[in-house]
């Protein structure tokens, strides 16, 4: 069971060593956070810092050294790697780089595969809820048409993603991120990629979809241009947070 | 289907019509060896089959007379007329001969038949065209023979060194490695260098009589010195002669058509996966629930083969076609439950190498998303 909580991430003294080739390396160190509903985080830092790492933390990809990390009130150390895909399933969602839209299928086949793992990972808690709960959930979920449009790429619906600019990528790659009404986003670098004016466009979306939807985004980036877009900032400086600006 | 796993296909018309190309010819092999077994096993008896004879009488310890010597005496007939329940006794000689069209010098080994013109048990049972010899010099041809030697009828074909004119050609006198001939016993004793020798006696008899008191006076009247079986122990044993043959190599074939679907499928399963491996990784990261990436490489992997399985059916009837016309002697005959067994084994080895090849997918994090860059 999912329990609900004010905090939609919260990390508590989390540290985090990589070890490799016989040396360990501490990426991050003590790290404390909280980020709520509603909320664009930036999270700036050179190249190096551990912003990948942090994402990759509070997504599940990883576990923490040391510390704590709850994820809507739970504690993720706990799930298993079919509950951790269950929750990404129905609470996260994703904005790379570099897209990771999957070429092979169309922009509304990229959309509906995430509608798919959802539905599996709602059929899977469903054995412990009621009907009513179930069809409650479903409920939100935004139609493919209705995201195309908002984002304007409805033309765009069946075209493979090679077929497709750089900006289009990114807003398909925006859309799939809340196709399953995601209440968390994650961005690694949403901008790089892409031209100055189309990337002002990208971190713009990701903001609406913060005041407007009521989400919680954090975005990772080293470009402090995107500060004026957030609601707070934060850098990270070798593994630790050194300014929180509000 | 899966509409990623379709794409892996679709996207790839090349390598996929390659893999399915490459599968379904180790299907086919396997189709077609069967067919060839299936087409052998009934040509090899297909003669004993419908013969008239009642009992074989063969030397001792001879069983059948496919792959087993037997050679006795004319003079032994006389005795065995003498039993009572016997109606007629024809003698029969079988002999390996050289045979070539009169004017033609390559030559093929024949199995000729002589028998009893007077009785005619022992004649070819199908024939196409012609009729059966009615006196010295006059042979029938098995019709694969006859179109190996580019033989028609009235021409000449020597055997050994004498001439004989063709005057029928028969069909059921195939055994695949080697085709009968049918001439008078007299001729073909005359081919010999010792006179008066026979392979065999086929024996009708009474209407009344007990067949197996007829075998017991057979025997008792021979002291003993020979084999007599009756017809249906006689057709079993040349069934089982020729299975011992070909049986064998049908499996070893079978066998390696396997081995090679499952190398080959398992192998370009592997690549598609390590080929995919940041589709399959954001996929993980994106919350895939447990099994779908698996799911996807078995169905992928069952798809091919069940294409596979379908170009092969395709394919297995013109080719035998083609086969059999350019080498007359293989004839081949599908069975519908043999298609069945390949097919259902061919799909098994599907799941297995869709198995062997889903393990390399535990070794695709999601934490992958992040170090990809654009491609
Ligand atoms: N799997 C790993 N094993 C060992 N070290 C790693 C691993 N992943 C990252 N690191 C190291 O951890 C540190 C932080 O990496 P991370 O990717 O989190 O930085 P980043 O802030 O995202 O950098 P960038 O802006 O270049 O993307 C780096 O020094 C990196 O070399
Ligand atoms: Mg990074």
């Amino acid at each position: 069971m999912i329990m609900e909580d004010a905090f939609v991430v919260e990390l508590a003294k989390v540290s985090k060593d990589y070890v490799g080739g016989g040396e360990t390396t501490r990426v991050l160190t003590d790290i404390s956070f909280q980020a709520s509903p509603a909320e664009l985080t930036l999270l700036l830092g050179p190249s190096g810092s551990g912003k990948t790492t942090f994402l990759s933390l509070v997504a599940g990809f990883t576990q923490p050294t040391a510390g704590d990390i709850r994820l809507f009130g739970n504690d993720i150390h706990r799930y298993s790697a079919t509950k951790l895909a269950a929750l990404r399933a129905l609470r996260l969602g994703f904005v790379f780089q570099s897209f990771l839209l999957i070429d092979s299928l169309t922009v509304e086949e990229n959309i509906e595969l995430v509608r798919t793992f959802a539905r599996f990972a709602r059929k899977r808690e469903g054995r412990g809820r009621s009907g009513e709960e179930i069809a409650r959930g479903s409920e939100h979920r935004p139609q493919v048409t209705e995201l195309l449009d908002r984002f304007g790429i409805a033309g765009l619906r069946r075209r493979y993603p090679p077929q497709l600019s750089q900006g289009e990528r990114q807003r398909v790659a925006i859309a799939r991120a809340i196709a399953n009404d995601a209440q968390l986003i994650l961005a690694d670098e949403p901008t790089a990629s892409l031209h100055a004016d189309q990337g002002l466009e990208v971190i713009e979306l990701l903001k609406h979809l913060a005041t407007e939807d009521n989400r919680s985004v954090i975005v990772a980036s080293h470009d402090t241009r995107l500060a004026e877009y957030a609601t707070r900032t934060v850098t990270l400086t070798s593994g630790r947070f050194k300014s929180v600006r509000e | 289907m899966n509409s990623y796993a379709l794409g892996v296909i679709h996207k790839q018309p090349m390598r996929s019509a390659m893999t399915i190309g490459g599968i379904s010819l180790s299907i086919l092999l396997i189709l077609f060896l069967f067919s060839i077994y299936r087409g052998v096993s009934r040509g090899a008896i297909e003669y004993i089959a419908g013969n008239k004879a009642e009992l074989w009488v063969l030397q001792n310890h001879s069983t059948n007379i496919l792959r087993s010597m037997s050679i006795m005496p004319e003079s032994n007939t006389h005795p065995v007329r003498r039993v009572t329940g016997v109606r007629q006794v024809s003698p029969m000689l079988f002999l390996l001969a050289t045979i070539c069209a009169e004017h033609d010098s390559n030559s093929v080994t024949v199995y000729l038949a002589g028998y009893d013109l007077s009785t005619g048990v022992g004649a070819p049972s199908a024939l196409l065209v012609g009729r059966l010899p009615a006196a010295a010099g006059e042979v029938v041809l098995d019709e694969a023979l006859a179109k190996r030697l580019r033989l028609r009828l009235g021409e000449r074909a020597r055997i050994n060194d004498s001439l004989f004119r063709v005057v029928g050609i028969c069909s059921g006198a195939n055994m695949f490695v080697i085709q009968y001939a049918f001439a008078s016993l007299q001729d073909v004793q005359a081919l010999t260098a010792v006179p008066g020798l026979i392979s065999a006696m086929m024996v009708q008899t009474d209407r009344d009589a007990q067949i197996n008191s007829v075998k017991a006076g057979i025997h008792a009247a021979l002291s003993g010195e020979v084999a007599v079986f009756d017809r249906a122990t006689f057709l079993e044993n040349n069934r089982k002669e020729m299975s011992t043959g070909i049986v064998p190599l049908l499996y070893t074939n079978a066998l390696i058509g396997t081995v090679v679907l499952i190398a080959v499928l398992t192998l370009i399963l592997v690549i598609m996966i390590l080929e995919r491996r940041r589709d399959l990784a954001v996929m993980k990261a994106l919350g895939a629930p447990p099994g779908y990436l698996g799911r996807i490489v078995f169905q992928l992997a069952i798809f091919i083969v069940s294409l596979s399985c379908g170009v092969a059916l395709v394919v297995i009837l013109p080719l035998m076609a083609v086969i059999q016309w350019i080498s007359p002697e293989i004839t081949g005959e599908l069975w519908l439950t043999d298609a069945a067994i390949t097919c259902t084994v061919a799909l098994t080895m599907s799941c297995v190498s869709a198995f062997v090849a889903v393990r390399r997918l535990k070794g695709i994090y999601p934490m992958e998303v992040f170090s990809s860059t654009e491609r």
